[in-house]
């Protein structure tokens, strides 16, 4: 059954984070725990980024996305 | 074939506050592809992680400015060269270390939000094979000046985001909100 995958030439990326609204989501389905480390003027922070779902991904699709393809 | 005109009739009543009060800023290479709308404007990024965009905040006193001045060296050729502009008053470790890193960068994509509300891309452009993005012409690079002057003026940063395109700069329709979120 066709669904919305990765398309090949972005498949060996270990995190490919968009925005779904306000909302970043991880394309490859996988939810992301990311530490951004402090510096001068920003206190170290701790992101996670939940994974996409198929929904996600149809919507992406739809809007134009070119890491996503429909087969 | 002859050239397609798109015509502009003058706006009555538009914000055209000159200047940027903003930007993000980060690595070519953090970018996965670029999300483009049927007017060519940038309605999405997808990046190699989160939190890779690096958010300046200037000096509010109307210096910062992002200029695309085009020139055209041949009948067949026209190219914009894009400098954005940036200061930051007093000299601190901070600052040089900001300055520091921003030079090391060979390649940097930049998002300025103007005064008026919108948003300019400079650093990359759509790519008519792929439908995705391809950097420009010559890859923007930042040179920074760290400047004590006289005790008549400021000491300050100096940041210029300097690049080269064939196009213009895409408008993007993402806000600030969501660059920060990215």
């Amino acid at each position: 059954m066709p669904h919305y995958k990765i398309r090949d030439e972005f498949s060996n990326k270990t995190a490919l984070v968009t925005l779904i609204g306000n909302e970043a989501v991880n394309l490859l389905g996988v939810k992301l725990k990311i530490v951004i480390p402090a510096q001068f003027n920003r206190v170290a922070q701790t992101r996670i980024v939940r994974g996409a779902t198929q929904k996600d991904l149809e919507f992406l699709y739809k809007q134009g996305n070119p890491c996503i393809c429909y087969k | 074939m002859p050239c397609i005109l798109v015509p502009i009739t003058a706006d009555d009543c538009t914000d055209s506050a000159g200047g940027i009060k903003e930007s993000f800023i980060t690595d070519c290479a953090n970018i996965e592809s670029v999300t483009f709308d049927a007017n060519n404007q940038i309605t999405a990024f997808t990046m190699a992680s989160t939190g890779l965009w690096t958010h300046f905040v200037y000096d509010n006193d109307d210096t910062a400015k992002y200029d695309q001045v085009g020139s055209r060296p041949s009948i067949k050729k026209h190219i914009y060269d894009s400098e954005a502009f940036m200061k930051f008053e007093g000299l601190s470790n901070a600052k040089a270390q900001a300055a520091d890193a921003l030079t090391s960068c060979c390649c940097l994509v930049g998002i300025h939000f103007l005064n008026n509300g919108t948003a300019i891309v400079q650093g990359i452009m759509k790519s008519t094979d792929t439908g995705n993005f391809t950097t420009v012409k010559k890859k923007g690079t930042l040179t920074a000046s760290l400047l004590t002057d006289t005790g008549a003026n400021s000491d300050r940063a100096e940041f210029k985001l300097i690049s080269q395109s064939t196009k213009y700069s895409h408008f993007t329709t993402l806000t600030s909100t969501q660059i920060a979120a990215l």
